[in-house]
């Protein structure tokens, strides 16, 4: 996509996208890194009245000695009477910081990697509703056998050692599915209905049983090993309202349940909801053009039929909600 | 007492019209806080313009905009200028946009400053390259002297390769302490990255740039290169332009030519992969050239970190 003046972009700048954010870089970096792309690019582009480029500006910056000795002032090809003041030389950049607003929905911690779904410019209005959605995270988790660290991560210090090779597939399996069926009893308890009641099991035959609010404590529906091999292992976890440090715990009593100990050494989200990776843009996309692209991408993820399943409204029978598919980009979920 | 007295019912004769704006101060000047608002009226602002200097970085400069506003152009600045480009200064704008506080240096005391670098036997192309990229007019001679000779103790420089030093990172003198900090780097370098004084020596002749980042940056990328990469020092010093790049950058395109099959740094055996390929260029020619890959599936593995 091309521009030709920086405010049609900026026009265009408002939607919701999807980033993959690397480990080991904060995520406020990663917002501000965003940003301060954002503003790059769009300065780029021209601002102002007979401005034509920046590379052709730059290329008429060159002058030789005669030039500025003997004609000052030099005209450009601009007509005579303008308003200087009007120019990218006395009033600076068009755009500065605090005209982007950029928002995360459940960004990540520093070390942790993975999908993040983040609104820029009117649509972060929409943001809120996507949270109250409570999609499922889905997560892998790398864990390693063999050792424990005081502060559960693996740059912490190391205060025991314990061997392993007694570990095998079908023990670990057996822990996770412990898991797994432990937290089955947790999701009603959580979604505010009692166990065994009508309420319940009209909850559970429309569907995933999903918390009350985000404030609840975590909830797993799912937790596989989809990669062993010894002493690393790597778990599939889906999960709402999840934290970091509950992983890591998590990894930490599988261990001791094994009679070994564990560190989990690696945190990655791979879904958010329907944001999947291959919605997500790498660190290297972090630009413009990438992120506008981004915006089409990700817009048929937020149908109501796909935004509203966390909600208790029933959706077959709001008509309110129902958009025409691709012809009506406004998002009517804002209003209400 | 005079006799003759004006009574009332005389009229008044004046033979001059009272005109209220000649009474007046000429012209009030509001306090303002950019000088877009006297940029159509100020001369000087103008001309300044029309040389490309950027205004809006200029006037947050202490001092300079109070004298910018109230100078004559031809008288103040025009000489200035013209010392600048009999000098063959590229890009007097941008030049001038970062060193505005030449206009304050007496046009003798610049004279004098540009005749002791060419009695240091600078070539006249290389003082207007030092010149046009460093602060170092707006320096005393006496500090830029110090820098100068500090620089060639702690390496033990010849004449000559001072002069190559400064002609190929001018902006070495932009620094305001950097003579500490390149005592600091070079510390780190021999204490705790193990680089030998005469290795040393060879990166500041190859890349003086090396000197001028933060001894966190350089023992970051060293970490990498030596214990992951595992690349020995002689190989390190002699791509030293590696450290320009970010961490960042080796460590995608290591780990992605690892999954390739393509990491291979050693250039006496087959599918050589030099630094200069692995770090430089844009991802697309990285891809093209270097991994062999789409840019598609570069991106995808970045996904999987």
């Amino acid at each position: 996509m091309k521009f030709r003046w920086a405010w049609k972009a900026f026009k265009k700048l408002d939607g919701i996208f999807c980033i993959y954010k690397p480990k080991e870089l904060r995520f406020s970096d990663a917002q501000r890194r965003i940003k301060q792309n954002l503003l790059r690019d769009l300065n780029a582009l021209p601002c102002y009245e007979f401005e034509k480029s920046i590379h052709d500006i730059e290329s008429n910056k060159r002058r030789t000695v005669d030039e500025i000795t003997s004609n000052l002032p030099i005209t450009r090809d601009v007509p005579d009477v303008i308003d200087v003041s009007e120019n990218r030389l006395v009033l600076g950049r068009r755009y500065i910081e605090s005209d982007i607003e950029l928002f995360p929905v459940a960004p990540l911690q520093k070390h942790s990697s993975g999908v993040i779904v983040m609104g820029v410019g009117r649509a972060v209005g929409m943001l809120p509703t996507i949270a109250r959605a409570k999609y499922m995270r889905v997560y892998h988790i790398r864990g390693r056998f063999g050792w424990a660290t005081d502060n559960f991560s693996p740059k912490g210090k190391i205060i025991e050692r314990t061997s392993f090779s007694h570990i095998t597939k079908p023990k670990l399996d057996k822990i996770c599915a412990v898991v797994q069926s432990n937290h089955m009893k947790l999701m009603f308890k959580y979604a505010g209905v009692k166990d065994g009641s009508q309420e319940a099991y009209e909850l559970a035959s429309k569907g995933l049983i999903r918390p009350e609010s985000k404030d609840t404590p975590p909830v797993i529906y799912g937790v596989h090993c989809i990669e062993y091999n010894l002493p690393d292992f790597t778990l599939e976890i889906h999960s709402i309202n999840e934290r970091k440090e509950y992983f890591m715990n998590l990894i930490h009593e599988l261990g001791l349940q094994l009679k070994s100990t564990a560190v989990c050494t690696q945190v990655r989200r791979v879904r958010f909801g329907h944001f999947t990776l291959d919605h997500a843009l790498v660190q290297d996309q972090w630009n413009l053009y990438e992120i506008i692209n981004n915006f089409d991408k990700c817009h048929p993820e937020l149908h109501p039929d796909k935004l509203l399943i966390g909600s208790k409204i029933d959706q077959a029978k709001s008509h309110h909600f129902q958009i025409e598919d691709g012809e009506n980009k406004n998002y009517l979920l804002e209003d209400s | 007492m005079s006799d003759h007295r004006i009574t009332e019912l005389e009229p008044i004769e004046t033979t001059t019209k009272l005109d209220i704006h000649e009474r007046l101060p000429k012209k009030i000047f509001p306090k303002v806080f950019s000088f877009a608002a006297l940029v159509n009226e100020n001369k000087c602002l103008k001309k300044l313009i029309a040389l490309q200097v950027d205004l809006s970085v200029v006037q947050k400069r202490k001092g300079i905009a109070k004298y910018l506003v109230a100078c004559d152009f031809e008288k103040h600045i025009a000489p200035h200028v013209l010392f600048l480009a009999r000098l063959d200064v590229e890009n007097i704008g941008q030049y001038l946009t970062k060193n505005m506080d030449i206009v304050l240096i007496d046009l003798a005391e610049l004279e004098n400053r540009l005749n002791y670098l060419k009695s240091k036997g600078f070539e006249s192309k290389d003082v207007s390259r030092i010149i046009s990229n460093s602060r170092i007019l707006l320096m005393d001679v006496e500090s830029v002297d110090e820098k100068l000779g500090h620089l060639q103790k702690m390496f033990s420089l010849s004449g000559k390769e001072v002069r190559e030093v400064l002609t190929k990172t001018p902006k070495l003198m932009n620094k305001p302490h950097m003579l500490q900090l390149i005592k600091e780097n070079k510390f780190h370098c021999k204490e705790f990255l193990g680089f030998s004084h005469m290795e040393l020596k060879t990166i500041l002749l190859d890349y003086p740039g090396f000197f001028m980042k933060s001894p966190s940056h350089l023992s970051k990328i060293f970490d990498y290169l030596h214990n992951t990469m595992e690349i020995d020092h002689k190989t390190i010093v002699k791509n030293c332009h590696v450290f320009k790049s970010r961490l960042r950058f080796i460590q995608n395109r290591h780990l992605y030519l690892l999954k390739v099959n393509r990491a291979q740094y050693d250039p006496q055996r087959e599918n050589f992969v030099s630094f200069n390929a692995l770090v430089s260029g844009t991802n697309e020619e990285f891809c093209a050239n270097v991994a062999k890959t789409s840019l598609k599936d570069y991106y995808r593995f970045q996904e999987s970190l």
